[in-house]
């Protein structure tokens, strides 16, 4: 049996400009602690650090790699003994630490479970270890490859399919969006700094000189990151506050980690193309069956239809196949979408509305987590300045791999108590 | 008889102009590199290439064009002076990117410039005496890593890489006899452990001693003896070759040396690549005889001379047989020479490693 | 890899040999996996002896043929070293994806002796093999790299 679970608190670290200037004064165990006790101060009638039954975490590899860091974690949290799995799953990761928490509250066996997703950039150790490390390279990054060659190679496929016009104007839109919705988010990376561009200028540099048009693209924001929730059941959710947010359904899934995987990987059980909802001429390796089944399982389980949806909380808007995954545009209709407005604040589907991973700091191990969280500040309507007028279905959505384009994914659906 | 039964060739991509190294140095007169020595471009190295990876490509080439089912190889012999390894068998690594059959008899040779011959006369002598029935000789070099900047040697250094295979079915071109001849004379030499190629000095006194170290008791000499102690063995003369090659430490050592053999300008001219490709160690005079093989026709003789300093010279006599005509490269090694792009010095230094950083490469 | 001071620098993450050595046929020459039950072909090898599909443990190599197209092609644009590759002239590399006779999509991998301006979508691409890096313990590592087909 299956209980309701509820999202009753919910917290992150700064990420303000502000914030972050003492970085380096601080270790990922001070920012793990900060977000952790972020997330029980914001429990309204109040929760206490010795109520929690178990803590789910996420990480990236920081710290150790021999494992060990479970305990340092609960240490660093201040609560120890409590019971705590370590989750590592690359950028899509808090989604799963979300959906073990999830799953540990709708057993039945725990009350009243901590979930937090975070990532620390090479504090410990640097980044050419930490890459070497994983344990599937050997075709990719041991040949000199990393996973921003393989998202960038999506614009290849993005251009050949949506246009390339269309493709710039999607991102233009995208990038006035992230400064719009992140200075209005006061723990944002981006709060505070003004939009570098300016949406007419570039539109008519579109038209000219589409070199320097790419050059002035401000690129995204990546820093660390805590943030998450802390769930209890249904029925003892007005226990701690009024406004809980109830957790439809959640779904994760994982393929392959090799890049190239979804040209060639021949399960009877399942046709790619078809799973994609992608036409044979336009099916290449960055269609993400992952994202597409995680998100087809999670509104199965939440009974919802795309109709329902009313904001988006995936890391990144230009990921277009994002929004055609829930079936809210057609397949191959996103960078329309985005380009007539439907993502911003009064459009169909408000989409990344703390500002996308590009302008709250992307930070893998807390991407979904930050979006999570997001979700939660919206359907509770105090997101003020950003708040979207209809919100009562939410989705968060993530991917993570080395192809960075969806080897795994997970999705959740959220709703207003 | 044993023969060659087909070869492969490769030449790096990028190329430097003599004068761009010039530009930068001003350290020899440019009439000495470009008209006395006769370079006017040699090869550059590019990031993920070396001395292996130039040999699998000739090896490869080899392979597809004699038409033998890589199996058949079991015997490999890769002659280079500038080999990644110290203390391991770049062989190795050759054999496996290969697919050849693990059961070959297989290692480095080293003899400076003449790897690359030595490496077939190991081939001959397994195949002669019945203990290898196909064996690949490759001769492969990329002195141009090792060639110190701001020396006259940095000018013509270069890289390539030309693999034959050795055998006794159906070869495009016979080996009628081979002779050697060896001494202990160090004008160039490179120590365990050393980066660069060091030489003991030009002579100008003696001709030709201002284009190569001690070239008349060092090149002519070994090559000289070699050549006359195997047209003795034939009984053969220069006239009776169509084609004759030589060794190119410089681009002008054909034409310093044909006069002294009784060899005509007419037969050494296809085999005279080292003013287009500079001096490619091991694979120079092996370079040659490709691109002479690339169009000799049957019945004709070809003469080859290699020499590596430290000393030695190996000669042979090749007659070119029928199965030639079938069995002629797809890619002629011409069309890999014109392949090219030009690069400036920066980018030849930085692609060739010849400068210092530190340690521990992180990050910054 | 020696430096003039002889006190040891220990590098924190170091593979061993093995991981390498295991996969050099991949690299060299493109090895994968045949299931021998259900005879579907997989890349990159199953080092993991589990078919995906039918869960057979039986395995044979298979050498994926070394001629392919390109599918997709772009120049390397990563801003940052962020490997500890160090790839020099890395904004000159040719980063693409091949598609194989069979099917199979060798991704990512790099399109080499050539310029970007003769690269299209389709072209016939032939496997080199190509120096990568030094692996941890300071031996060479190679690999496949592609250039064009030129008649």
């Amino acid at each position: 049996m299956v209980r309701k679970v509820a999202i009753v608190g919910f917290g992150s670290m700064d990420n303000s400009p502000e914030a972050r200037r003492k970085d380096d004064l601080r270790s990922w165990r001070y920012k793990i602690a900060e977000a952790g006790h972020d997330i029980l101060a914001s429990v309204d009638k109040g929760m206490d650090p010795k109520d929690i039954q178990y803590i789910v975490t996420n990480y990236h590899g920081e710290a150790t790699v021999e494992g060990g860091s479970p305990a340092e974690i609960v240490d660093a949290l201040g609560m120890v003994p409590t019971g705590h799995s370590l989750i590592t799953d690359q950028c899509t990761g808090s989604g799963t630490s979300f959906h073990d928490a999830w799953a540990l509250v709708a057993s039945g066996q725990y009350d009243r479970v901590l979930h937090i997703g975070w990532d620390s950039r090479y504090d410990l150790l640097n980044r050419a270890d930490k890459r070497c490390l994983q344990s599937n390279v050997d075709y990719d990054y041991h040949l000199g490859f990393d996973h921003f060659h393989t998202t960038d190679m999506a614009n290849y496929f993005n251009y050949k399919y949506y246009g390339k016009r269309q493709v710039l104007e999607a991102t233009l839109q995208n990038v006035i969006l992230r400064y719009w919705y992140a200075n209005r988010n006061p723990k944002a990376g981006l709060y505070g700094v003004p939009c570098p561009i300016k949406k007419e200028e570039m539109l008519a540099l579109l038209d000219k000189d589409e070199k320097e048009f790419l050059r002035r693209l401000p690129r995204g924001l990546a820093t660390d990151g805590a943030s998450g929730v802390v769930m209890v059941p249904a029925e003892d959710a007005r226990k701690y506050t009024d406004t809980p947010v109830y957790v439809e359904g959640v779904a994760q899934k994982n393929t392959p980690n090799y890049p190239g995987w979804p040209m060639h990987y021949p399960l009877k059980e399942y046709d790619w193309m078809k799973v994609t909802n992608t036409p044979p001429d336009k099916f290449d390796f960055l269609c993400s069956p992952a994202l597409w089944l995680s998100t087809k399982e999670a509104m199965k389980r939440a009974k919802i239809e795309p109709k329902d949806i009313d904001i988006a909380e995936p890391p990144f808007p230009d990921i277009f196949m994002f929004i055609e995954a829930m079936g809210i545009c057609p397949r191959h209709g996103a960078a329309k979408f985005i380009i007539d407005g439907e993502t911003a604040i009064d459009g169909r589907l408000p989409m990344c509305t703390h500002g996308g991973a590009d302008g709250f700091g992307k930070a893998s191990g807390a991407d979904w987590s930050n979006g999570l969280v997001e979700a939660v500040i919206q359907l509770r309507g105090q997101a003020g300045e950003r708040q979207a007028p209809k919100a009562e279905v939410c989705i968060c959505q993530g991917v993570g791999g080395v192809g960075g384009m969806g080897a795994m994914s997970a999705t959740a659906v959220l709703r207003r108590g | 008889m044993t023969g060659i039964i087909g070869y492969g060739c490769f030449v790096p991509y990028l190329r430097i102009k003599v004068d761009e190294i010039f530009e930068t140095w001003r350290n020899y007169p440019l009439g000495l590199v470009k008209e006395r020595m006769g370079f006017t471009e040699r090869a550059v190295l590019q990031p993920n290439e070396d001395t292996i990876t130039l040999a699998i490509a000739a090896s490869k080439s080899a392979i597809k064009n004699s038409k033998i089912p890589r199996e058949k190889i079991d015997a490999l012999y890769l002659g280079t002076c500038t080999n990644p390894y110290d203390s391991k068998p770049s062989a190795t690594v050759v054999a496996e990117a290969l697919g050849v059959n693990p059961y070959l008899m297989c290692g480095d040779v080293q003899f400076s410039g003449k790897s690359g011959t030595a490496a077939i006369q190991i081939c001959m002598g397994l195949v002669e005496s019945k203990l290898a029935s196909c064996g690949l000789a490759i001769g492969s070099d990329a002195l141009n890593r090792h060639a110190c900047p701001g020396r006259l040697f940095e000018y013509g250094a270069s890289a390539g890489a030309a693999a034959f295979v050795i055998g006794k079915g159906e070869p495009i071109a016979e080996i009628e006899g081979t002779c050697s001849y060896a001494s202990d004379t160090s004008e160039y030499w490179r120590n365990e452990g050393d980066r660069y190629i060091q030489s003991t000095g030009l002579s100008p006194g003696s001709p030709a001693g201002d284009l190569y170290p001690m070239w008349e008791v060092a090149y002519v000499d070994h090559v000289k003896h070699a050549t006359e102690s195997l047209m003795k063995k034939l009984s053969l003369k220069p006239e009776d070759y169509s084609y004759a090659i030589f060794q190119q430490p410089f681009g002008t050592a054909t034409k310093n040396i044909m006069g002294r053999l009784g060899f005509t300008e007419k037969q050494v001219k296809l085999g005279d690549l080292a003013g287009m490709i500079g001096d490619c160690g091991a694979a120079s005079a092996l370079l040659g005889l490709a691109n002479v093989l690339d169009s000799a026709k049957p019945d004709e003789r070809i003469f080859v001379v290699s020499y590596g300093f430290g000393a030695g010279s190996d000669a042979f006599s090749l007659r070119v047989t029928s199965n030639i005509e079938k069995k002629r490269p797809e890619v002629p090694l011409r069309k890999i020479i014109e392949r090219k792009k030009l690069v400036n010095y920066a980018d030849a230094c930085r692609n060739e490693y010849k400068y210092m950083q530190d340690l521990n490469p992180t990050y910054l | 890899m020696y430096s003039l001071f002889p006190e040891p620098a220990y590098q924190i993450a170091v593979y061993r040999e093995a991981p390498y050595w295991r996969e050099r046929k991949g690299r060299y020459r493109l090895v994968g996996s045949k299931c021998k039950n259900c005879k579907e072909l997989w890349w990159p090898p199953r080092i993991s002896g589990i078919c995906p599909n039918c869960h057979s443990k039986e395995f044979e190599e298979y050498e994926f043929s070394h001629e392919g197209e390109v599918f997709a092609f772009m120049q390397d644009a990563v801003p940052e070293p962020l490997m500890g590759t160090l790839v020099y002239g890395r904004d000159r590399r040719i980063i693409a994806a091949v598609k194989l006779k069979e099917g199979v999509c060798i991704m990512p991998t790099e399109l080499v002796d050539c310029e970007l301006s003769e690269v299209k979508e389709g072209m016939k691409v032939q496997l080199v093999v190509r120096k990568l890096r030094r692996s941890n313990n300071g031996n060479w590592l190679y690999g496949y790299m592609w250039t064009p087909v030129r008649e």
